[in-house]
Order: C-alpha cells, then structure tokens, then sequence
C-alpha cells in the first residue's frame, strides 16, 4: 500500500511538526510507503514555511506542498491536494491533532482484511470517543447523526467524521459529484459513495477536543445543515 | 434506485397518501362511523409515535455517548514522543 495523507492546514504552525512527526513515526512503524500532502491555504501564522522546514528534516518525496492562496474551502482542499498524490490510498485527516495517528495501522488492516473502498473513523461506536464536548454539543451531534439517518439511511454511524481512508480510485469518482461546501460535505461522500455501491467499514477513534469550551454551532449552521440534508434527500 | 425515479416515487407516495387522507377526512363528515373517525387521527397519531422514537433515541444516544477521559492523556505522551522524535531527526541532519 502507499498512502497519500492530505492535511489541510490554516493556522496550524504550532500542530503540523508535532502531526508530521506523529504519522512519519506510525507509517515506519508499520513499513507502510506514504507521503503526506500539506495543503496550506495561505495561513499568516507561517504554517507554510514550518512545512518546507520539515520537507528538510524528512524529505521532499514524504513531505509535499501543495499550497494555496486563501481559504478556499476543504472540499476544494481534498481535490486540490489529490492532484499532487502518487499513492494509491488516500487518508484524510485533521492537522490540529484531534485526529490520532495511533488508529491508521486499524484503518489499514481493516482495508485489508475485508478488502473495503472506504474505512472511516467512528466516534460514536464502543472503543471509541470524544473528550472535551460538552452537553449541547453532543446533543446537536446525536441530533444531527440522528436526522441524518431517518432521511438518508447512511452506511456509516459518524456521519460529520473526517477521518477516512479511501482508495484513489473511489475517491476520485465520488468527489466531483460531491457538491455542498458546509457541514454536510463529509456526509455527502460517504452517501454518494454508498449510492454508487463502494464498500465502506468503520474503526473506532477517539476524538480529542483541545479548543473545548468554543461552540461554533449557531442557528444559521444549524439551517445550513437541515437544508443540506434536505438537497442531499431529494438528489441523492 | 436513480435520483429521477426516486423523486417520482416519493412524490407519488406524499399525492397517494393526501389523496387518501382527505378521502377519508370528506367520508367522517358524510358519514358517521367509528371507524373513519380512527382513519383521521391515524396520521397524528403515527407523527406522535414518531416524535417520541426521536427523542428517545437522541436522549438514549446522548446518556451514552462513548467517552474517552485518558484520551488527552495518551496524545500528551505522543505529542512529547513526536517532540522528541523530531528533536533528533533535526541534530542529524547533515546541514
């Protein structure tokens, strides 16, 4: 297997050596070929100029840049980043450490053994977890999870997760049909991927929330997400 | 199932089971039966039925959502390994 991480990153100059660090070490721990894609959206902290940094300490064919010129978008940041990849496994994972790399050997050896299109990380499931949520904040994501499910019947239990591992192939068919830009966008892979009869299964992780106590969650997300769901009903 | 198809289906299904329903709402004021009378708050009553599967599955989902206390713990031991890690890889570089 070589796999392809994309990491998208803003602001991420304190998080991304520490993150890069982490995967170099689990990649060779599992004599597994990767590179790790930074997809840099013109962060004014220096996140770009860390990542040329540590093209020096581990390489240029395991650190790639593909940077950009603002904030474009994480969906646009999956496709943008997918050109530059030569493996034929894409992981995609968040680059301020709530995802661990500690569950990637999982992902892989489930990929394996039941030979799936898809792995993606769960929270929700035993052996599993977040740490740092508060009440309102698992309520929105048990109702969220939970309108998903009745209007959409999803073959995955975190539907929000951005934890996944796919083959290039599959992620390369489902992404242009993926349209919405909000937060329904992970939600709308992992259905669109179903509908088009790709194999999904699911490894538990657990989800470390450092910057607990900030909900982003306001009325106009949460109408942006009903709508979302709504669009993804009716095409989907 | 094809987006078009499924569109026509569910619409289908929402005119059928209007049609049905006022059908049966007309019939309650022609005719007094006990039974068109239940017909009528059949669709109330399965929304009720509904609202309460909802929110004893997201009030269930909650009390048990997974929790993982010594997760913080183990990222700080991997986050100081990783420091460390790239700590020496820096010294041996050749520049």
């Amino acid at each position: 297997m070589y796999c392809s991480v994309l990491l998208p990153t803003y602001n991420e100059a304190e998080n991304l050596p520490i993150m890069v660090a982490m995967l170099v070490k689990t990649f060779e721990g599992m004599g597994e070929s990767f590179e790790i894609i930074v997809i840099d959206d013109n962060s004014p902290d220096g996140t770009l100029s860390i990542a040329k940094d540590l093209q020096g300490v581990y390489g240029e064919s395991r650190i790639v840049l593909a940077p950009r010129e603002g904030k474009l978008g994480l969906g646009s940041a999956y496709v943008h980043g997918s050109h530059f990849t030569k493996g034929d496994f894409i992981l995609i994972m968040d680059a301020d450490l709530s995802h661990d790399p500690k569950f990637i050997p999982e992902f892989i050896k489930m990929q394996r053994d039941r030979e799936l299109d898809i792995v993606s990380g769960t929270r929700y499931v035993k052996g599993g977890g977040v740490y740092g949520w508060d009440l309102k904040r698992k309520l929105v994501s048990r109702g969220a999870n939970f309108l998903a499910r009745v209007l959409l019947n999803p073959p995955v239990s975190d539907l929000t997760g951005s934890f996944r591992l796919y083959k290039k192939s599959v992620f390369q068919q489902v992404m242009p049909k993926v349209k919405s830009r909000g937060y329904t966008f992970q939600l709308e892979i992992i259905v669109r991927a179903a509908r088009m009869r790709f194999t999904c299964g699911e490894v538990p992780i657990t989800f470390v929330d450092r910057i607990y106590g900030t909900s982003k969650l306001g009325s106009m997300e949460v109408l942006e997400y009903l709508i979302g769901l709504w669009d993804l009903f009716i095409s989907a | 199932m094809n987006d078009l198809k499924k569109g026509k289906l569910v619409s289908a299904l929402l005119i059928a089971w209007s049609a049905l329903y006022m059908v049966v709402v007309v019939a309650s004021y022609l005719h007094d039966s006990k039974w068109i009378q239940t017909g009528v708050s059949i669709p109330g009553y399965l929304l009720v039925v509904f609202g309460c599967y909802s929110l004893w599955t997201v009030g269930f989902g909650l009390a048990t959502f997974p929790e993982c206390p010594r997760a913080l713990h183990d990222l700080g031991k991997e986050i100081r390994a990783a420091k460390d890690d790239l700590s020496d890889r820096r010294k041996k570089r050749p520049n």
